[in-house]
């Protein structure tokens, strides 16, 4: 009969197991795993000192780290809300915020802060915390600042007869020196540099950092804030994949292969391989391997004397300049026991000299850190500019539904050499029909 | 005489071109394990270890293997308990709702995504999301179905004989169903421990949807992190996917003979 | 000896009970109450209404699901189409008796042993267009560069190419297990009566092993169908939507996109999905 003694006591054994709910344990919920490569690492271990930071403060509570996958934690945060599941502190996506304001998942921020309004202007210069506040609530506290410009490689410029120290301006320029940079070096027949690098690949960043900043440029819209209806098909919409689509096809300065793999792949490793003269849509978290490839000297980290060597940057070559600025942004949830507490937690994460070190920032979120001498060399003022040119998305609360339809759009438009103007308005009409109105 | 030769050189041939054909992606893993970052050669002309000691740099590599090991022994032990008694009920006992049975085999068409969703709000409800626990409950449930399955087909296929004399002796169906038949089936035994480690271990859905605590992990997930936010570190992938592909293999190899004669049938041993 | 019928009744039911109970909470009552989910609309701020088949009419009305139902077809029956007639010629070769069969044997499973997730990532090297063997294989014979996950026909190429390699053993050794049954002597006796190599796997092998041929069919047809982890991590469903199957959809739809109760509908979908592909191979089975 011992055998049936065991296989009563096995439930009892799992259930043992069981994590315990102790409202004493704060839950913070991030993206970084230590795992993947030098970067995962350097995120986990500032989380692990902001941590060690708040225990010191708050002895009698203890934080449990949790973790998801970058593209999953907002949705995470939701259907465990639904499900009564407790976080406590969380990163979030600002073009996301939208629909957790309409989920309820996250605290409104604001009874708890209490900033003064010299506080509160650390974060609001940046486009960021537009994101953050809905409907008079705040949701989340920028964590930093993404953004994007081009890059160039300036040994390209000058092997092309092209001046170095003069980026194009506009578009026209900017097709005019990629039509001079696309070379064939060996005379193979093949292309070897690429006069423009930029991403069509069949993700998010596609409609982010490619169609939306050329359809601004156009004057168009994704989306429709007083109708709530996506407009992505119009004139303007057109306009884009046309100037998207003769980039490859009849320029000839982007290679086909930029329709795939992940944008870091195709724009960062292009860029460094030489592959591209000019690289669009290049992120603010990119600085430090073009340090360490040696092509900038004292940007990285940030030092008075920052030199561009080899690369040089210029804002988005579009008529309003902007480029998509987003962040992690940091949030509480709502169904955390402990909200004060919480927010001390949170308050940990964005005290800007901590923010500073940050190696997900990008670039400082806060104001202050603009101010420091290490960020008064030329190529931090570009960066700077290009965040306060920057733009959100759209506030829908159905945008990952929009961004894939964009990009799937534009991927069948440019690899099956579908009709843009039927293709885009087939497309608006399916996301429409579901998402219309919200 | 002539012909058989021309038989034995194409047979030969045939036999390089599967194994090549299986080999291959394992040969190009490990030889990006082992290639430095951006290298394009086929055959790269330095080797480094560097990918394999980065994933020892911190401490979660080694704890996502303690969760994965310790959820596949857990998930083991439990399918094997209850795949024995429900095997056995099957093959042996008589009872009405037999011809149910076959209804096991039907199971495995409900598609394990489509029911993760509820499951989250059950294990929730029960206390046990976010445990060790509920990993093991949910690979244990899915791995069930054809584990009984193939139980009672071994313990049909032992004589009854042995067991009968047993009862006849006074003693239990309990105790005859440990001492007789266990050690009768072992191969069989062996066959569904490996296929339920195997499946557990590569799991990954399980995990993700019932935890989210970072020292939960298990390495399927650590793996499928590295295809990050900042595009994909090849190195550290494969040597990742490397380690983590060792113990299966070491498993399946050991046992190979027992699970091919336990899955496929003694015939082919 | 009635009192014996019913003891051994009663204890069946008590060694079954821990297996019923398990599948019955953790696996039936889930996938009712995901069947109740997809006659229900929930909005983002939580009301739920309940709508009917209106969810099924929306996803068999949108030209995205039907693609998608259209790719997981093509991806099943792509896979199948491929990996069959090699699993037959792998299957004769293993069940020939050669010296270091059985290692070979045991290699020859390796594909199925190793995590679907690393499998995935090894065929996603495998194609990446800067240094991946297989692009610059393809580059060489067509003279053109091709990025493969970029290109519909590639990307699914790739696809179906890993869940080949990932099935095939699989299916040889099962179907391997099958022949041995065999007698040697059905087929002596077809040797005197002068069938050739193909006739004797034609009238012999083919029908002898027809039960493990639908076994295996069945089984491969619903792992590939059920199949969301390694095409989403090889292209999302990309390009486009042009690798995107029921099982990816579903997938984004919960995890992603958060909408629950579409997702909840396509899982039924796919039920029924599973179910008419396993009509058919009983059908075929019944057959003659």
């Amino acid at each position: 009969m011992k055998i049936h003694k065991i296989i009563l006591l096995l439930p009892i054994l799992i259930l043992l197991n069981c994590s315990q709910d102790d409202s004493s344990t704060i839950k913070f919920t991030h993206i970084y795993d230590p795992l993947a490569g030098p970067q995962g690492k350097m995120n986990v271990d500032w989380i692990d000192q902001r941590v060690q930071i708040f225990r010191q403060k708050f002895p009698g509570f203890s934080v449990e780290l949790e973790q998801a996958k970058w593209d999953q934690i907002d949705t995470k945060s939701m259907s465990d809300f639904r499900a009564g599941i407790r976080h406590d502190v969380l990163l979030t996506s600002p073009q996301i915020l939208p629909k957790h304001a309409l989920v309820g998942d996250l605290l409104d921020l604001s009874p708890f802060l209490s900033w003064t309004p010299k506080k509160i202007v650390e974060f609001s210069w940046s486009p960021v915390w537009q994101a953050c506040v809905y409907n008079g609530e705040i949701l989340g506290v920028p964590m930093g600042a993404h953004t994007r410009l081009c890059i160039y490689n300036k040994e390209m410029f000058r092997q092309a007869g092209l001046d170095p120290e003069k980026p194009p301006q506009n578009l026209e320029e900017l097709i005019s020196a990629a039509q001079k940079l696309t070379r064939d070096i060996n005379g193979d027949g093949k292309t070897d540099i690429w006069g423009l690098g930029i991403y069509f690949g069949p993700s998010r960043a596609t409609i982010e950092l490619a169609f939306a900043p050329i359809l601004w440029h156009f004057g168009g819209k994704l989306w429709d804030e007083k109708t709530k209806r996506a407009v992505f098909s119009s004139a303007a919409g057109i306009k884009t994949i046309n100037f998207l689509r003769d980039l490859i096809y009849k320029y000839r300065v982007t290679p086909p292969w930029v329709l795939s793999g992940a944008y870091d792949d195709i724009v960062l490793r292009g860029f460094l391989n030489e592959k591209f003269a000019i690289a669009w849509g290049w992120g603010s978290y990119w600085i430090q391997p073009l340090e360490q490839k040696g092509w900038l000297k004292n940007c990285f980290p940030p030092h008075p004397d920052a030199e561009m060597t080899r690369a040089g940057i210029f804002l988005t070559p579009t008529n309003p300049k902007a480029q998509f600025t987003n962040a992690w942004t940091i949030s509480v949830h709502s169904l955390s026991k402990k909200p004060e507490i919480s927010v001390e937690l949170l308050k940990e994460f964005v005290e800007p000299q901590a923010l500073k070190n940050f190696p997900d920032a990008g670039l400082p979120g806060t104001l202050s850190n603009w101010q420091e001498p290490d960020f008064q060399s030329d190529f931090y003022r570009i960066w700077f500019q290009a965040i306060k040119f920057g733009r959100s998305m759209p506030r829908t609360a159905h945008y990952e539904e929009l961004a894939s339809a964009i990009a799937a759009a534009l991927q069948e438009i440019l690899v099956k050499n579908a009709d843009p103007e039927k293709t885009l308005k087939k497309f608006q009409r399916a996301y429409n029909i579901r998402y219309a109105g919200e | 005489m002539k012909k058989q030769i021309l038989e034995r050189i194409l047979i030969k041939i045939l036999y390089f071109f599967f194994f090549l054909f299986v080999i291959f992606p394992f040969l190009w893993g490990f030889r990006t394990s082992l290639a430095e970052r951006f290298e394009t050669a086929l055959i790269p002309t330095r080797f480094t270890l560097m990918h394999y000691k980065i994933l020892f740099a911190r401490p979660e590599f080694l704890i996502y293997l303690k969760n994965s090991a310790v959820i596949s022994l857990l998930t083991i032990f439990a399918t094997l308990i209850i795949a024995l008694l429900s095997g056995y009920a099957l093959a042996r006992l008589k009872f009405s709702g037999q011809k149910l049975s076959g209804l096991l085999l039907i199971l495995p068409l409900l598609p394990p995504v489509a029911i993760l969703v509820p499951l989250v709000s059950y294990f929730q409800k029960l206390g046990l999301y976010n445990s060790i626990g509920a990993i093991v409950v949910a690979n244990v449930v899915f791995n069930l179905p054809l584990s009984v399955w193939m139980m009672r087909n071994f313990i049909r296929g032992c004589p009854v004989a042995l067991e009968e004399a047993a009862l006849i002796d006074g003693c239990s169906r309990i105790s005859a169903l440990f001492r007789i038949i266990v050690p009768a089936v072992g191969p069989g035994i062996v066959a569904v421990a490996v296929f339920v480690f195997i499946n557990t271990w590569n799991n990954f859905l399980y995990a993700f949807a019932l935890t989210s605590s970072q020292s939960l992990r298990v390495l399927p997930q650590g793996i499928l992190s590295f295809l990050g936010n900042w595009g994909t570190y090849w190195g550290g992938l494969t040597a990742a996917g490397i380690l983590v592909m060792i113990p299966p293999v070491i498993f399946f190899l050991i046992f190979q003979k027992w699970f091919i004669a336990g899955i496929f049938g003694q015939q082919l041993k | 000896m009635i009192k014996n019928k019913h003891q051994e009744q009663a204890q069946a039911y008590a060694m079954l009970s821990p297996m019923l109970l398990l599948l019955a909470i953790f696996l039936i009552s889930p996938m009712v109450t995901g069947l109740i989910m997809s006659l229900y609309k929930t909005s983002l701020s939580g009301i739920t209404t309940f709508v009917g088949l209106r969810n099924f009419k929306l996803l068999l009305t949108e030209e995205r699901f039907l693609t998608n139902l259209r790719l997981t077809i093509i991806y099943v029956i792509g896979n199948i189409s491929i990996s069959l007639p090699l699993a037959y010629v792998l299957a004769m070769l293993i069940t020939k008796k050669l010296r270091g069969a059985t290692l070979l044997r045991g290699i020859f499973l390796l594909p199925w042993v190793v995590a679907p997730i690393v499998s995935t990532v090894l065929f996603r090297s495998l194609v990446d267009p800067a240094f991946g063997p297989l692009s610059l294989l393809l580059e060489k014979i067509s003279g053109k560069q091709i990025v493969m996950l970029a290109d519909p026909f590639w990307a699914m190429g790739t696809i179906i190419f890993h869940s080949v390699w990932r099935s095939l053993p699989f299916m040889a050794l099962f179907l391997a297990s099958g022949m041995t049954m065999i007698p040697r002597e059905t087929y002596e006796a077809a040797r005197v009566d002068g069938a050739g190599r193909w006739k004797q796997f034609t009238s012999i092998t083919f029908p002898l092993t027809r039960i493990h041929l639908i076994i295996i069919l069945l089984t491969i047809s619903l792992w590939t169908m059920q199949d969301a982890e390694t095409i989403y991590a090889m292209t999302e469903g990309g390009p486009g939507y042009s690798t995107e199957v029921i099982a990816v959809r579903m997938f984004k739809e919960s995890f992603i996109n958060f909408n629950l109760n579409n997702g909840a509908a396509m899982g039924i979908l796919l039920l029924l999905l599973g179910a008419t592909f396993m009509f058919i191979y009983t059908r075929i089975s019944e057959k003659d």
